[in-house]
């Protein structure tokens, strides 16, 4: 690892005391032009031809889970030109070292953020590398979905709910309806080096399905109604792969706590949840998710989820939901 | 809300896709796959849903819907049956090109086979009264499953036959056009009458499109006949007759059907249909030559003529004992056409089966199936002619009455024909004549041969041509004028130049004895009023051997005259005789007298490149009061001779 450090990043602990190295001490030496070459090699590396837990197991020991900010920036850096360049063998281990790092840690998080800003921030359209990202990384693109679900409309994190661009809304809403299999792709068995432990993985339902839920609260785009769809459509091919849980209720409270924090507002506001459109929409898509999770059997700890929905203000869908749930 | 029922929560669900399927379509299809997960068992649910991808015209994902509605709610549901119908109505006109036509087209293709097929089951039971939707839902199966044509063919082959009954045009063109081929590698199996009567109906089917459209190819038209032909046989297990071929001469059938008849028990139906059909096919053949044919021109039979000798009266005389001519060998054809030979083949082939099929053991099954086919007009016109042919005088009369609708030329010849047969000209067959010269065709065609002969009685195909015409006609006032030759009381002056007039036209040996009679006749007279010469007489051997006569007499100093009718004379026919006749003397006296009698001979000579047969048809009618004379010993009442 030292060596590692040493010799490929360059990298010099501050005051000279190579034993304990501290992350944060640690500067690179390297300059953007050897860090360009630095790209251009590893980029030449993973595209040739070679056993897939090799490169995985190169890409985990060259980036690990705590990074120093050059290095997080380098990474950063190597997956968006593998992703402009379609580079499909890098991406693969990308994906594999995003769920082994964890899709919603700072690094996997600061790496989805880059992806954002560097191809949808400045553009209006979906750029075609990121279209292509499915067929190309599947793996990569479903765990990069999971991440970035992460970033918008969550309020944990950010306070407020920020919409997704709607370049990446876009991008996303088309990759879930053309590849109805993409958010299965975390549950592929990982090609992981002799010894190495598989973290579990996460799937985006969770986190996309927070977006469309509590979309109506803050726009009204089409986009969503679309997603919406083809998630529930992606929920009920489910059916067919076996015991997977893909929907954690855990995942789910953060919907409910948002709703709530609505409807207090509302209530504040003197206007009754049950006649608010926008609630009433969230609801519909809410209760038509959890009525088409229960129904395939994808969702954990039904019982704690139904009676925190009952707390939620009344909604003639989701009553039917859970009545209908609840005799069985 | 809890407590509302499972039926109001449906229509809930229902509803609300409804009120966003217009705006937000996903919004729609997301309220429906809740609700199908909810109420699987829902066919409100289910048909919105179906309605919802059809709509958006998504065939693929329409036919699982579809697929599903239909495996799980059929029967139930007028929606459903809605959809069924359109379903199969635009699977029947797969050629127009609607949007939805196209979709559902698209939709039927994704569909599970047996939801396919149960779609064509349900069509089949539930058209109700509505027979011919019944029998095109049949067909649409047959063409998409042929499989289930081997057991559900009997079945729909009962309707068509059942719908036959009404409207018989549609069922007959349902049953030879779309049915028939369907089954034709996989006879199923059929009671004999119903194989007999379907097989009756496409040959009806066939013989309209042979009689109604001009433009029908009818050897196609055979050809299926036979096909649908050895088709029934199948069903019927008979003995296999033989494929169409237009080669094929009809003599090889022919004795395919002895084989067949030998082989068969009395009456058997297979013996029938194949008579019948063999019948027909050679009727056609006759009817269709006689019609017309490569020359456009048709013909007619009529009977020909005997040459008369005085020798040998007795020889035309059979008719007149009342034509009984069955004892006699049947007549021949006469070859004066080119196509004698086939119209007499055809005629002679359609002869035969006819006689078959009325032997006692097919007479009652023959005559009604003639009476379910639409033979009528053919069928009376060949009766006539075997009437004609076998000399049956009375039957052909009877007939004669049947025929409508003919040409006049062939009604007048018939007539003509009619009553020659009987032996002797009659006022109606010279009436006849009249008609049939005052109105001839303007193809003007050849002079026949063989129309007179020896010995034995024949029949001629006579081509409907202005000289044919005038030929026949002249024969017949010939044969009959003749005789009087040797009745001295009838045998004028009048009459010899009469005939010799007509025997102008046939240039044939068989006229030169009665030519060489005639101026025998004119030798032995001491005077001789040749009155028709300046206009009439022509030809150049009869002025030279009238010449001769005159000239042989000069110097005899007999006391011979002949006179001819003044050279100028305008008003030929009007009249028996010229009221002032020129004698032309020839004891040498009357100087002036000669040469004129030898410009008049030099006037016709020029004229010797007339066209004989006008001439003749103008003389028959500017003359025809001296020539019924002749015949008749007086003038026919003129009105009458406006016939019909």
């Amino acid at each position: 690892m030292q060596m590692i450090s040493e010799f490929i990043f360059l990298e010099r602990c501050k005051d000279g005391e190579g034993r304990k190295m501290q992350p944060l001490a640690v500067i690179s030496q390297m300059n953007i032009y050897q860090e360009f070459q630095l790209i251009l090699a590893l980029i030449e590396y993973f595209s040739r031809p070679g056993r897939d837990a090799t490169r995985n197991a190169i890409f985990l020991s060259l980036f690990g889970s705590h990074l120093t900010p050059q290095r997080s920036r380098l990474l950063c850096r190597l997956i968006s030109t593998a992703v402009s360049g379609s580079v499909a063998p890098l991406l693969s281990s990308a994906g594999t070292w995003m769920q082994q790092v964890g899709c919603k840690t700072p690094p996997s998080l600061e790496v989805a953020q880059n992806i954002v800003s560097d191809f949808i921030a400045f553009s209006r359209k979906t750029p075609e590398q990121l279209k292509q990202l499915p067929m190309v990384g599947p793996h990569f693109a479903a765990n990069f979905m999971v991440a970035v679900a992460d970033l918008y409309m969550n309020e944990k994190r950010a306070g407020v709910l920020t919409p997704p661009p709607d370049a990446l809304l876009d991008a996303i809403t088309e990759w879930t309806t053309e590849n109805p299999l993409l958010c299965q792709a975390p549950q592929q068995p990982l090609v992981l080096p002799a010894g190495a432990i598989a973290m579990p993985f996460a799937t985006p339902f969770a986190g996309l399905l927070r977006w469309v839920v509590l979309a109506p609260l803050v726009s009204n785009r089409p986009t969503y109604s679309q997603l919406h769809l083809s998630l529930l459509q992606t929920l009920l091919h489910l059916v067919n792969s076996g015991e997977s849980t893909p929907l954690h209720s855990q995942d789910l409270m953060e919907i409910v706590t948002s709703l709530r924090k609505y409807c207090s507002r509302l209530t504040e506001a003197k206007v009754a949840p049950e006649e608010d459109e926008a609630y009433i929409k969230c609801m519909e898509r809410f209760a038509q998710a959890v009525q088409i999770a229960l129904a395939t059997n994808c969702i954990t700890n039904q019982i704690q989820l139904f009676c925190v929905l009952e707390t939620l203000p009344p909604h003639t869908l989701m009553g039917i939901v859970l009545a209908t749930h609840k005799k069985l | 809300m809890e407590v509302a029922s499972v039926d109001e929560n449906q229509i809930y669900m229902v509803k609300q896709a409804q009120s966003v399927r217009n705006t937000d379509p996903s919004a729609a299809k997301a309220w429906i796959l809740t609700a199908k997960t909810l109420f699987p068992n829902a066919f409100n649910v289910q048909y919105e849903a179906y309605l919802l991808e059809r709509d958006t015209r998504n065939y693929e994902e329409a036919a699982k819907c579809f697929s599903a509605i239909a495996s799980n709610f059929s029967n139930q549901h007028e929606e459903l049956w809605q959809e069924v119908h359109a379903l199969t109505n635009a699977l029947r006109n797969e050629s127009e090109n609607t949007p939805e036509q196209e979709f559902y087209s698209k939709m039927y293709k994704h569909l599970a086979p047996e939801v396919q097929h149960n779609i064509f089951v349900h069509a089949i039971t539930n058209s109700g009264d509505n027979m011919q939707q019944c029998i095109q839902s049949y067909i649409l199966m047959f063409n998409k499953f042929p499989k289930t044509a081997a057991t559900q063919a009997p079945r729909l082959l009962e309707m068509l036959a059942e719908g036959m009954k009404g409207d018989s045009d549609v069922y007959q063109r349902l049953l030879v056009e779309e049915v028939l081929p369907m089954i034709q590698n996989k006879p199923p199996e059929l009671s004999p009458l119903l194989a007999c009567r379907l097989y009756t109906n496409s040959l009806e089917y066939y013989l309209r499109q042979i009689m109604d459209d001009d433009k029908c190819d009818t050897s196609e038209a055979w050809k299926n006949i036979f096909k649908v032909l050895t088709l029934c046989g199948q069903m019927m297990g008979w003995e296999a007759f033989m494929p169409f071929s237009k080669q094929v001469n009809q003599n090889v059938y022919w004795d395919k059907l002895v084989k067949i008849l030998r082989g068969s028990p009395a009456g058997s139906s297979q013996v029938l249909f194949y008579a019948t059909t063999l019948f027909i096919y050679s009727l056609h053949g006759y009817i269709r030559k006689l019609r017309v044919d490569d020359a456009e021109v048709s013909h007619v039979l009529v009977e020909g003529f005997l040459d008369w000798s005085p020798e040998g009266p007795e020889s035309m005389d059979w008719t007149a004992d009342g034509g009984d001519g069955q004892s006699m060998e049947p007549p021949k054809f006469s070859a004066t056409t080119t196509i004698s030979q086939e119209l007499s083949e055809a005629f002679l082939h359609a002869a035969r089966c006819w006689q078959l099929l009325n032997t006692e053991q097919f007479q009652r099954d023959f005559s009604q199936l003639m009476l379910a086919l639409p033979l009528a007009p053919w069928i009376s016109r060949f009766l006539f002619d075997l009437a004609i042919y076998f000399g049956h005088r009375d039957e052909a009369n009877k007939l004669m009455n049947d025929m409508t609708a003919q040409n006049t030329h062939v009604q007048s010849l018939q007539i003509l024909s009619l009553n020659l047969m009987q032996g002797s000209m009659t006022l109606q067959g010279f009436q006849c004549i009249l008609k049939l010269l005052g109105d001839l065709p303007t193809t003007s065609g050849t002079l026949l041969e063989n129309v007179s002969l020896k010995g034995h009685r024949h029949m001629i195909f006579l081509p409907l041509t202005k000289n044919a015409l005038v030929q026949y006609c002249t024969c017949a006032l010939i044969s009959r004028l003749s005789r009087l030759l040797f009745e001295p009381s009838s045998c004028t002056d009048r009459l010899l130049a009469d005939l010799l007039t007509l025997l102008q036209l046939n240039q044939v040996d068989d006229d030169v004895v009665l030519k060489q009679h005639i101026f025998q006749l004119i030798t032995q007279r001491k005077s001789f009023n040749l009155h028709v010469l300046s206009n009439y007489i022509i030809a150049t051997d009869i002025i030279e051997e009238l010449a001769f006569i005159w000239n042989s007499q000069q110097q005899d100093e007999a006391g011979f005259e002949l006179t001819g009718s003044p050279p100028n004379a305008t008003v030929v026919g009007t009249t028996t005789g010229p009221a002032q006749p020129r004698r032309i003397g020839t004891r040498g006296a009357d100087k002036g007298a000669r040469d004129e009698f030898k410009s008049i001979i030099r006037q016709q000579i020029a004229r010797c490149n007339d066209n004989v047969p006008t001439l003749i048809a103008n003389f028959v009618t500017q003359e025809h009061l001296v020539l019924a004379q002749h015949i008749f010993g007086m003038a026919p009442p003129v009105e009458t001779i406006v016939i019909k």
